[in-house]
């Protein structure tokens, strides 16, 4: 396969994702594209609800049974992810494409050793000796920052604390070299000194490793420093996207907006309104969003 | 691990000696056993003949002393009715109770485990709905209306096994059928209980990021978290199988232990009641042991406590 620096690693157009509910079919994601190229940053911002994560699930094909994506068109290179059958996904996931989760403390299996847990994805896609694995999750560890690692891999992950579990959890997404690494949130259940260790090694490996990067967050610091693009997400529609810096210089749509005014600054008064979301069901399906945001009244 | 071990055998110990006190006292304030041998009319030289015979006159600790000394050594004393020693009397019917427990609660497992998981997988599908309906007609039906019913068509409509005695293996089979399906619906739900719990929790989803087939998935990360309140239910399970299986003895005819105690209490036979009594609690005391250990191989959250 010939890799062109042209072609983004991962397209996405017009990504709806529906969950039928007893009251009715929520319209939880409707209608977001993007492009992601090689080595590159996207952060995807936006509040709780407004379908960050979904996105991200149904990019790793996790979604479950009963909600089903749709799309013109999800690949990632010349897959089609929608249209993929369970055993290429699973072959893609881990190995080419793997996330990371909001939740260090309940992500790991409680019963299995840190070790167990770090060459299990080795050792489902590389066909690699325990032997191999097992260095190579030595080296992760160290890389991530952790002392001690040899002596981690037999510990269990109640025996971690939070910053290590997250460590242990970034060196497990990269244990097979991936193009593509999805972060949920990595950092809201930290301390606010381990959040800013535990971005900076993120963004640090992505640099060294040339992998591209989805990095779902709140925090418009972040991503004034790490992002190459920008997407903001507001009741499940991408409401704005583009390069970082026109993002900030000049937003256009009155959310993102409304978001930089959240920010708050010494000496400014708080004018922090993002209007009032009035729910998914009641918002119609694709098109205009019905926001209700103070610079549109 | 081995910390842990050694630290819940000194435990299992210490309960296996307040059990041994507490049923060798709760026999005596049953009523005196001399007179229980002797019957009611007899005149009080031949109680005092048997105080002395049997050693009731002694002093109850000296009683319990003696009696858990020879207990030790696998000596019971004789039994009042049978005129026989109890040990001989215990392996003899022990050994049928056993095996019908054993085949009881692997009957029990091997349905009821898959089943759970089946209906954990695919939650208010048909298969769901089966296993609970399976479950509640398990809990519903009492053992010896099932255990007949089970006569009537295998033994008697059929003639495909026999009805009662325990000469081969085919004897086993109704019992344990019977015995299996009693404790079959609460190690089911359970299980499903535990593994719908364990599948949508946060780990599950790492497992299936990393790649993990729907089988690794599910046996490897979901299955062994999941089975942990089963494995004690069923340590339960077992003891209780062991012991009150008098109703599925009786009506399949197998001497074993729990008919035994049956029989023992209605004529005061006082050293086999003991023995059993003591048998049945160190069962239990094991069975709880091993969970214990097999619950810690499986959480190892469970190893430091």
């Amino acid at each position: 396969m010939t890799d062109n620096t042209q072609n983004p690693i991962l397209r996405v157009k017009n990504l709806t994702i529906d969950i039928p509910t007893a009251t009715g079919t929520l319209h939880a994601v409707r209608g977001i594209d993007f492009d992601l190229m090689r080595g590159e940053t996207l952060c995807i911002v936006g509040e709780s609800g407004s379908g960050k994560s979904l996105t991200s699930l149904a990019l790793m094909g996790l979604l479950g049974r009963a909600i089903r994506p749709q799309a013109d068109v999800m690949d990632f290179e010349r897959t089609a992810l929608l249209e993929a059958s369970p055993k290429t996904l699973r072959s893609l996931r881990g190995a080419r494409m793997s996330m990371i989760f909001q939740e260090p403390m309940t992500s790991l299996n409680p019963s299995y050793t840190i070790g167990d847990q770090l060459m299990e994805a080795l050792l489902i896609h590389g066909g690699t000796s325990r032997k191999t694995a097992r260095g190579r999750a030595i080296e992760l560890l160290q890389k991530v920052g952790i002392t001690a690692a040899e002596s981690r891999l037999s510990q269990f992950p109640h025996q971690l604390s939070g910053g290590l579990r997250q460590r242990v959890m970034i060196a497990m997404a990269l244990m097979c070299e991936p193009e593509l690494i999805i972060a949920d949130e990595p950092t809201t259940a930290l301390d606010v000194t381990i959040q800013a260790q535990i971005l900076r090694l993120l963004v640090d490996l992505q640099a060294e490793m040339g992998m591209a990067l989805i990095l779902i967050t709140h925090d418009l610091g972040v991503v004034a420093r790490i992002a190459d693009k920008v997407a903001v997400m507001y009741a499940g529609a991408l409401v704005e996207t583009g390069p970082t810096a026109d993002l900030f210089a000049a937003p256009s749509h009155p959310y993102p907006r409304g978001l930089l005014n959240c920010i708050p600054l010494p000496g400014k008064p708080d004018r922090c309104e993002t209007g009032h979301y009035c729910g998914h069901r009641a918002l119609p399906r694709g098109g205009g969003l019905g926001l209700h945001l103070p610079h549109q009244m | 691990m081995l910390s842990f071990i050694l630290k819940r055998l000194g435990l299992a110990f210490l309960v296996a000696v307040t059990v041994s006190l507490i049923s060798f006292v709760l026999l005596y304030l049953s009523g005196d056993p001399a007179i229980a041998l002797a019957g009611e009319g007899a005149s009080s030289e031949d109680i005092a003949a048997i105080n002395v015979r049997y050693g009731f006159d002694r002093p109850m600790v000296v009683q319990y002393g003696a009696w858990l000394l020879s207990a030790l050594t696998g000596d019971f004393g004789e039994s009042y009715y049978f005129k026989m020693p109890v040990s001989s009397l215990l392996a003899e019917r022990l050994s049928v109770t056993m095996l019908l427990g054993l085949c009881g609660i692997s009957f029990a497992l091997v349905t009821a485990v898959p089943l759970g998981v089946l209906a954990a997988m695919r939650p208010n599908s048909i298969i769901d709905r089966f296993a609970l309906l399976l479950s509640v007609a398990g809990q519903a039906m009492p053992s010896f209306w099932f255990g007949l019913i089970l006569v009537v068509i295998f033994s008697i409509k059929l003639r495909w096994l026999p009805a009662s005695g325990s000469s081969t293996w085919a004897h086993f089979i109704l019992p344990t059928v019977v015995l299996g399906y009693y404790a079959m619906p609460a190690i089911m739900r359970l299980t499903r209980a535990g593994m719908l719990e364990v599948l949508s929790s946060d780990y599950i989803r790492t497992a299936r990021a990393k790649g993990a087939s729907e089988g690794r998935v599910l046996f490897k990360h979901a299955l062994r978290n999941a089975i942990i309140p089963v494995v004690s239910l069923a340590a339960v399970q077992m003891g209780f199988m062991l012991g009150g299986s008098i109703v599925v003895e009786s009506i399949f005819a197998l001497h074993g232990a729990g008919f035994l105690a049956y029989e023992s209490i209605s004529r005061n036979d006082l050293p086999t009641v003991q023995a059993l009594v003591l048998i049945f609690s160190m069962f239990y005391i094991i069975f709880t042991f091993t969970a214990d250990v097999l619950n810690a191989w499986l959480d190892p959250r469970m190893r430091s406590a």
